[in-house]
């Protein structure tokens, strides 16, 4: 079953040059996929258009299945996905660490304790627990996208899509997050200039080039 | 964050529940503002003074803030004196000081830095997610408690922006003068510095709706009325009562 199916997918940025046009995608349910692209080509505009933040111009995006057509549908299939932006300081916004990482699950109606009990956990999978009571923003760039990471994974998505997360960190850091995704279960879309991780992680890759994904 | 200094510390105060502290807060500034009466603005300045002494706040950055505010009256001191008639007070040549020209700054004063006080030693000493909680569980609109936590946030990302943007300037050679190119310069700065802000609020509200923000600020570390806090109403009350019966 696909995971993810994008069919003759187009759009473009008001006032600017189109960024796809008939793009097609298709994510099985369980794959490790990663998209290669030069800069401005794209990569974070298919994952908000895949999350339902932005709105095609023509072409269709089928989540498990099911074709997505309003912004209540994506709405509901948001809750199974988990989205780490490019830039982790638009993510942190509460006051301390533990706050943001548990941030989504309380938003769902999470109880305290469940959602200190799985913070916890992340904190220790990420060795951060140690910052769990800092401020998020005052952190360096690779603490700050772990943090990031952990509270984009709280909720346990069921689809994973993370936009360069190793810009930027350091090795240590680096391979923290590739042990994480290692193990991680679910469908797994990365975008990364870095061949060599996409080839650690990826069952399968794509390059994202004049407009189009062409498989690699 | 600056907005934020007195908020960190062990006083009492600092650890009574923020509901609480916006609740005995807003009746104080209230009555200060409204109060017509010397002797009642001058207690509601010693309530002012004793609460930030609870909080332990007695500091360089307190008489800063205070400082700040103050210069506003300096502008009233020099003026309303020469300028409210009324009962004769002093005179040399053709300056002519009223007693109602004294008394007037006078309560200005003492009102604007009572209520400086307050504002400080209560909501003050609560961080600001802790006071947006607070407004919310006292039904306070949430979009009003939205942007104000955003501000917050925010100032900090665009201030920053802010210095970025102007050390890029100064790194490419860019000296301020007077003349057409500066002008230019800084409408451009002006003018990417908002496109920049409205893009960035855009990568932060999708942010946020990938992580299911509905407009409240649910919290892990919750708080809860405790008999300490019950105290504090009733001491905030009797210093209510104080000054309403002087």
């Amino acid at each position: 079953m696909n995971c993810i199916t994008v069919e003759n997918l187009s759009f473009s940025y008001p006032g600017h040059v189109e960024v796809f046009n008939d793009l097609n995608l298709s994510i099985v349910k369980g794959e490790k996929a990663g998209i290669r692209a030069p800069n401005g080509s794209g990569k974070s505009t298919l994952f908000l258009l895949l999350a339902g933040l932005l709105k095609p111009a023509s072409g269709s995006i089928s989540l498990w299945g099911k074709v997505m057509k309003t912004p209540d549908e994506f709405r509901k299939t948001r809750l199974k996905i988990g989205l780490l932006f490019q830039d982790p300081d638009d993510q942190l916004f509460l006051p301390t660490v533990e706050e943001d990482i548990a941030f989504a699950l309380l938003n769902r109606g999470t109880s305290r304790e469940n959602a200190r009990q799985k913070v916890d956990a992340l904190c220790d999978t990420f060795q951060i627990a140690h910052l769990k009571k800092r401020v998020p923003f005052h952190l360096s760039w690779g603490q700050k996208r772990l943090v990031s990471l952990a509270g984009t994974l709280v909720t346990e998505p069921d689809l994973l899509m993370l936009d360069e997360p190793t810009a930027g960190i350091d090795d240590t850091v680096i391979e923290t997050i590739l042990d994480y995704l290692d193990s991680f279960r679910g469908t797994l879309l990365i975008s990364s200039h870095d061949r060599n991780i996409l080839d650690r992680v990826c069952s399968s890759q794509y390059l994202l080039t004049n407009n189009q994904l062409e498989k690699c | 964050m600056q907005i934020e200094s007195f908020s960190k510390g062990r006083s009492p105060l600092h650890s009574t529940d923020p509901r609480m502290k916006l609740l005995a807060c807003l009746p104080l500034i209230m009555l200060t503002a409204l109060s017509q009466d010397i002797l009642q603005v001058t207690a509601s300045l010693a309530g002012g003074i004793i609460l930030a002494a609870v909080a332990g706040i007695y500091s360089r950055l307190l008489f800063q803030r205070l400082a700040t505010v103050n210069v506003f009256m300096i502008f009233l001191w020099a003026t309303m004196p020469f300028t409210i008639s009324g009962e004769h007070f002093w005179n040399s040549g053709p300056l002519s000081i009223s007693r109602e020209g004294i008394t007037l700054p006078l309560l200005v004063t003492l009102k604007t830095n009572a209520i400086a006080l307050y504002t400080i030693a209560l909501p003050g000493t609560s961080t600001i997610i802790a006071l947006s909680h607070a407004m919310l569980h006292l039904r306070v609109p949430g979009k009003l408690v939205t942007m104000f936590y955003f501000f917050y946030r925010y100032i900090g990302v665009f201030a920053d922006e802010f210095s970025k943007m102007l050390r890029m300037l100064e790194a490419r050679g860019f000296r301020a003068s007077t003349n057409i190119h500066t002008i230019k310069v800084y409408a451009f700065f002006t003018g990417m510095l908002f496109i920049k802000s409205h893009e960035r609020s855009e990568r932060v509200y999708n942010a946020l709706v990938m992580r299911n923000f509905r407009g409240e600020f649910p919290l892990l570390t919750h708080f809860t009325l405790k008999r300490r806090e019950l105290i504090f109403m009733a001491a905030m009350s009797c210093l209510f009562m104080l000054i309403v019966l002087l």
